[in-house]
């Protein structure tokens, strides 16, 4: 049992010095909706720390946005485009990856942890 | 009661199976309310504004004015001294309850498309008219709110034309708009229907008056154009100028409608009480019986690549479809059933070729918006619910035993939002799996699942609105409390460089002491380094999704014995997380940690003796 406390202990010591950072999981994801909303989108997603990796017409007026886009800035998004485009938006989002959190959304994990 | 609604045979050229789809709030169940009131089922109008509407039975319908669940009525028609069956399904308009719409459509042979005539097409109209197309639902549209300020007849047309890219064709023309709006011109016959009271009740056929009558003959003649030019054997007779009869006209708008080439037009206003009768007319008229349209096709359940046609007769053997389950206050399970062919009867057994279950007939029950009436078995053609089936569910086939067949499930769409539940007590949290389970059941759109990284319970459904519904139901139906919120994300955490730790474990409790002393190098390391990990005759290494453990003790000065404990000892500590307590800490694929270890021999005390776990 000692060894395993020693290591234990090792390791969150270790951790604590060798600037430790958060990771957030983001998602890929992708909006289709007609032309007239994708500036709106595309605002819309950059509030939410996203990423705006392309854009391309699906044809019919019709565009797809493509995005990375932290989860946990993606409560509330199915309303939000609903509202933005009449309803007439539609997106899917799928997990991408873990990716370094920015210092002021560091600092809020933190004081909620 | 009305005629042909019990156990008599139903004769299929006589029945009905629509549905009524539109964008929210154009008045579907406003509309559903009057066919109801007309055709004899209900013997006082029900309003939506005043939550008294037949079928927003549950509370959350009632309190919301808005329809939440399809509900499925069985109502009669009288049209040219033939009684006909109408299966009546009023459907949500609202986007968060889409399947509802969608099921609805799979099982319906027709559809009756209500549209504000304020607003014209709608989003949601957009989105049901395209399901429609998708299932290949002929249908009819309804001009509605034409009493109402604002409203024009010819706008919404445009707009159906525009949007929606059909061939709408007007069959009715309005007399005057909102406030003006006076009666509804019969295009076939160039009467003038107009209402003596409000209700609806007295209805006279007049002569059109004069200042109406050039438009109407216009209106007349556009829609002769175009039934002409929808139908073959019309075009023909016309370039050959003989003289075309109503009767032919009306025959081939019937074709178009079916063979989904055109949409008549109709007008009105279902709230004032007008033009809902020709609605049901026009519904009869034009829209398919179960004969009309193409026999249904299945996989045989041994051989996906059997296809298996049966047509909609009761001597055909059994094919039907569970559209629907709901979970009724009084009654229990509730499954909707569509029978295609064959006739399902109570005390039956038949196959659920979907899983290949065997499953007993209870009771079976016509459904009259919230009311039941018991009925012996379900004929071809016809829709109806079956109590008491435990094992079936939303979408599945049930066959006759010998001769299985599997009908084309329905799609719905993937849930898109997600929030976090959690029980207010411990009573509440083993009734609440319970009830969220069965809600599942019902509604293929809701899910529920555990987060095992955050512990969270968490909701995934179509919408915001379809989710509070459904925690207003838990409360409700359930007795459930519960608390939503934001869903918990899941952080990792990751170290940036690299660090050597020397560190002394000690404790002396009387008797024997413990004593551990571990040294150990930390750096990041990124996925690749994670793959290429491999366990060679010079590196002892034990990796898992998160971390390698490089073991570079050389020459056996220490015991092995010491180094497993050390190394399950880093492994609990990076369950918790360092930086934000409740988190994992952990390592991403970018950014890993490697606890390579170096050892230094510990230092023995005599009093102390060191303990291995």
């Amino acid at each position: 049992m000692a060894f395993r406390i020693a290591g234990s202990m090792c390791l969150k010591e270790g951790v604590q010095k060798a600037s430790p950072a958060i990771l957030e999981p983001r998602m890929r994801v992708e909006v289709v909706a007609p032309d007239d909303y994708t500036g709106d989108i595309i605002g819309n997603l950059s509030s939410r720390r996203g990423i705006i990796e392309g854009m391309e017409p699906r044809g019919e007026g019709v565009s797809s946005i493509r995005a990375i886009v932290p989860l946990g800035e993606m409560f509330g998004y199915a309303t939000d485009l609903r509202s933005m485009t009449q309803g007439r938006g539609n997106f899917t989002m799928e997990f991408s990856g873990y990716h370094q959190v920015p210092q002021s959304i560091r600092e809020e994990i933190m004081k909620g942890g | 009661m009305a005629k042909g609604s019990a156990n008599e045979k139903l004769d299929l050229r006589y029945l009905r199976n629509i549905g009524i789809i539109a964008h929210i709030d154009a008045g579907k169940t406003t509309t559903t309310e009057r066919i109801l009131y007309y055709t004899g089922m209900i013997h006082k109008i029900g309003e939506v504004h005043e939550g008294a509407a037949t079928t927003d039975w549950m509370a959350q319908e009632k309190e919301r004015g808005i329809t939440i669940t399809a509900a499925a009525i069985t109502s009669s028609w009288t049209r040219h001294d033939q009684a006909y069956t109408i299966n009546l399904i009023d459907t949500p308009g609202h986007v968060d309850f889409t399947a509802e719409v969608q099921r609805s459509l799979r099982v319906l042979d027709g559809g009756v498309v209500v549209f504000d005539g304020v607003a014209g097409v709608e989003p949601q109209s957009e989105t049901v008219w395209r399901q429609a197309n998708e299932y290949k639902v002929p249908r009819i549209c309804f001009i509605n709110k034409l009493d109402r300020t604002g409203a024009s007849f010819e706008r919404s047309l445009d707009s159906i034309r525009k949007r929606l890219t059909s061939n709408p064709i007007p069959i009715q023309y309005p007399y005057g708009d909102g406030d003006a709006f006076k009666g509804i011109v019969d295009l076939f016959s160039m009467e003038l229907v107009t209402y003596g009271n409000d209700l609806g009740t007295d209805i006279k056929r007049v002569e059109i008056p004069a200042d109406l009558r050039e438009e109407a003959e216009e209106a007349r003649q556009q829609m002769m154009d175009a039934i002409i030019e929808a139908d073959e054997a019309l075009t023909e007779k016309f370039l050959m100028e003989e003289e075309i009869s109503d009767e032919e006209l009306h025959a081939a708008l019937r074709r178009a409608t079916i063979a989904n080439k055109a949409q008549p037009i109709l007008c009105g206003s279902a709230l004032k009480n007008k033009g809902v009768q020709m609605l049901l007319d026009a519904v009869i008229d034009f829209l398919p019986s179960p004969l009309d349209i193409p026999s249904v096709t299945g996989t045989d359940p041994n051989d996906e690549e059997v296809l298996l046609e049966r047509q909609p007769s009761d001597e055909e053997p059994l094919s039907a479809l569970v559209f629907k389950i709901a979970t009724d206050p009084f009654v229990g399970r509730l499954a909707f059933i569509r029978v295609y062919s064959g006739v399902l009867r109570t005390g039956s057994t038949v196959t659920n070729s979907t899983q290949g279950k065997r499953e007993r007939i209870g009771r079976l029950v016509r459904m009259f918006a919230d009311k039941r009436e018991d009925i012996e078995e379900i004929h071809a053609g016809d829709i109806a619910a079956a109590l008491s089936l435990k094992n079936t569910f939303t979408g599945e086939t049930l066959s006759a035993p010998d001769k299985p067949i599997v009908l084309e499930k329905i799609s719905f769409p993937v849930p898109v939002i997600e929030i976090a539940i959690e029980p207010q007590s411990n009573a509440d949290r083993d009734k609440m799996a319970d009830a969220l389970h069965k809600l599942a059941e019902e509604d293929p759109t809701f899910q529920v699942k555990t987060d095992e990284e955050t512990g969270q319970t968490l909701l995934k459904g179509m919408g915001e609105l379809h989710l509070e519904v459904l925690v207003d139901r838990l409360r409700r139906e359930f007795k459930v409390d519960a608390n939503v919120g934001k869903p918990r994300v899941s952080y990792r955490e990751a170290i940036t460089k690299s660090v050597r730790i020397d560190t002394t474990f000690k404790r002396q409790t009387g008797g024997s002491g413990q004593y551990a002393r571990v040294v150990m190098e930390f750096e990041p390391i990124t996925e690749s380094d994670l793959e290429g990990a491999e366990e060679s005759s010079d590196r002892k290494i034990f990796r898992d999704e998160q971390f390698i453990f490089e073991d570079q003790i050389r020459g056996g000065t220490i015991p092995k014995e010491w180094i497993k404990p050390t190394m399950m000892g880093v492994m609990d500590a990076m369950k918790g997380g360092v930086l934000a307590g409740t988190r994992w800490l952990v390592c991403g694929p970018s950014w890993l940690t490697v606890p390579s270890t170096t050892w230094t021999r510990p230092k023995w005390r005599s009093a102390l003796r060191v303990r291995c776990a």
